[in-house]
């Protein structure tokens, strides 16, 4: 689990995104924390640590159909899916710590979001 | 020597210049006039020397449970790679094309430097040396003692991977750093075990490369575990948890009691709240004679509010109490109190920033000495005294 990946998404796709993470056996609402933008538009967003192989598994559309799902269903929602990805995998243990932190501070500085509240 | 003689050593000698020029890779033929030879000499003179050291990608190792190493890396591709022991006994790797390559150590691997050393073919050499200090071994039995009268609470160490799982369900064994954590069993022998079923809500194991020891690192943003327990019913409660924090920290870490689980977690009017922001050092925290009365009606008396930083790590940032969400300032005061018989259940939570290793609640007075040798355990974790 080397990749600390930060993922948001606006809050019309919020509902699916969850869904597909639960049948992928991730639990449910992984997408928890409500954001917003300045003008007011709302999105969700989590952080996770993800090893490379389960992150392409991911990724990967033709994956997700041979495990029967409908791949037109989520592939919106995934395509609406903001990503911001460190890589940790030749860190020390004192930056490993920090990266959570930095990956998320300035993800939402980049974007221009602000936390509105943690469910 | 005679005029044949010569021409024959000349000869000689045109061959084996022929064979050398070929060598350095400069196309050369029997149709080649001898009178040619020194321009092709010049094109050898003008072929690049590769000066440049092979480069290591990455050079990791990885400590099994059962204390045999995994080394693993990538160099840059066509090198030759050695590793040695802390001996400096050759190791036997396996590289593959693309410059993958993997080392495993049988248990119990030495401690002390492993040498990576990768060379290319015009005699570049790196080196780099990782560093193998092995787990301190859990030294849980002092604290699980303390549980021996079966008071309330619990013991989570983060530091025995026995106790560790990678699901909530508690099936999947934690083996190595990196993985994330589903389930912690409690070690108090209240079957207060702490989960966490939602992947990005988990955090994973890591390992303090000074001391040894493994702890959870939480990323500050959505992490949060959890145990579900009947109720409360001591009067007095000591808290502690052994904490490295994140350099950049803006979240801290937080040991909460609440009647909500809370992901993340909220300071919310029914709880306990033990929380501390802590910029980059160690330190070893404990929350005294806490009282807790079983009546909301009443108020709570804190006969005795500590906190301790270790010596070596100084400049406590902040620790900070709560108590239905009122700060509590200082001990010898009284503060509403919370019901926490009725409702239940209770939940016993952890998040924030920063690696845990160890976390102790107990429902019962401690004394003096049983503080200190607890404070003394969780000081190995975070390399403080």
């Amino acid at each position: 689990m080397n990749l600390s990946i930060v993922n948001i998404v606006p809050e019309e796709y919020r509902s699916l995104l969850n869904e597909l993470a639960e049948i992928l056996n991730m639990g449910s609402a992984n997408l928890s924390i409500q954001l917003q933008d300045e003008a007011g538009n709302i999105y969700y967003g989590c952080h996770s640590w993800w090893s490379v192989d389960k992150y392409i598994q991911f990724k990967d559309l033709h994956g997700l159909s041979s495990l029967g799902l409908d791949v037109e269903k989520y592939k919106p929602a995934i395509k609406n899916l903001t990503e911001s990805i460190i890589d940790t995998v030749n860190m020390s243990s004192d930056e490993v710590i920090t990266i959570p932190s930095i990956n998320w501070d300035s993800t939402l500085k980049d974007l221009n979001l602000t936390i509105n509240e943690k469910e | 020597m005679t005029i044949s003689d010569k021409l024959l050593s000349i000869l000689e000698i045109k061959d084996e210049l022929k064979s050398a020029i070929l060598e350095k890779g400069v196309d050369i033929n029997n149709q080649t006039s001898f009178s040619e030879y020194p321009d092709k000499i010049r094109l050898i003179s003008t072929t690049t020397v590769d000066t440049e050291a092979p480069i290591i990608e990455s050079f990791t190792l990885n400590i099994n449970v059962d204390n045999s190493v995994m080394f693993e890396g990538k160099v840059e591709s066509g090198v030759n790679i050695i590793l040695m022991n802390p001996n400096g006994e050759t190791l036997p790797v396996t590289i593959n094309e693309n410059g993958s390559f993997s080392s495993y150590v049988p248990s119990p691997a030495m401690e002390g430097f492993y040498t990576l050393i990768v060379s290319d073919s015009s005699g570049n050499t790196t080196v780099e040396a990782k560093n193998l200090k092995l787990p301190v071994a859990p030294v849980n039995d002092p604290i699980v003692e303390l549980f021996n009268e079966k008071p309330e609470g619990a013991f989570y160490d983060f530091n025995d991977l026995s106790t560790l799982f990678q699901d909530s369900a508690g099936l999947i064994p934690v083996t190595t750093v990196g993985q994330t954590i589903g389930k912690v069993l409690d070690k108090s022998g209240n079957n207060n075990h702490l989960i966490q079923p939602t992947v990005s809500r988990q955090p994973k194991l890591i390992r303090d490369e000074e001391t040894g020891s493994y702890g959870l690192v939480w990323d500050g943003v959505d992490d949060v575990m959890y145990a579900s327990i009947p109720k409360i019913e001591s009067t007095s409660i000591h808290m502690f948890f052994s904490q490295r924090f994140a350099s950049i920290n803006n979240s801290g870490f937080q040991f909460y009691l609440s009647d909500v689980p809370m992901s993340p977690p909220v300071n919310n009017n029914r709880s306990l709240w033990l929380t501390t922001t802590y910029d980059g050092f160690y330190s070893a925290i404990w929350l005294r004679h806490f009282r807790i009365l079983g009546n909301p009606a009443q108020r709570s008396n804190i006969t005795s509010l500590r906190n301790v930083f270790s010596s070596k790590h100084v400049k406590p940032k902040n620790l900070v109490v709560y108590l239905n969400k009122e700060r509590i300032q200082s001990p010898n005061a009284t503060y509403q109190g919370f019901d926490w018989q009725n409702p239940a259940p209770v939940f016993i939570g952890l998040a924030g920033n920063g690696v845990t290793h160890k976390a102790i609640l107990i429902g019962r007075e401690l004394t003096d000495s049983e503080v200190s040798m607890t404070q003394d355990i969780l000081n190995i974790d975070v390399g403080a005294w």
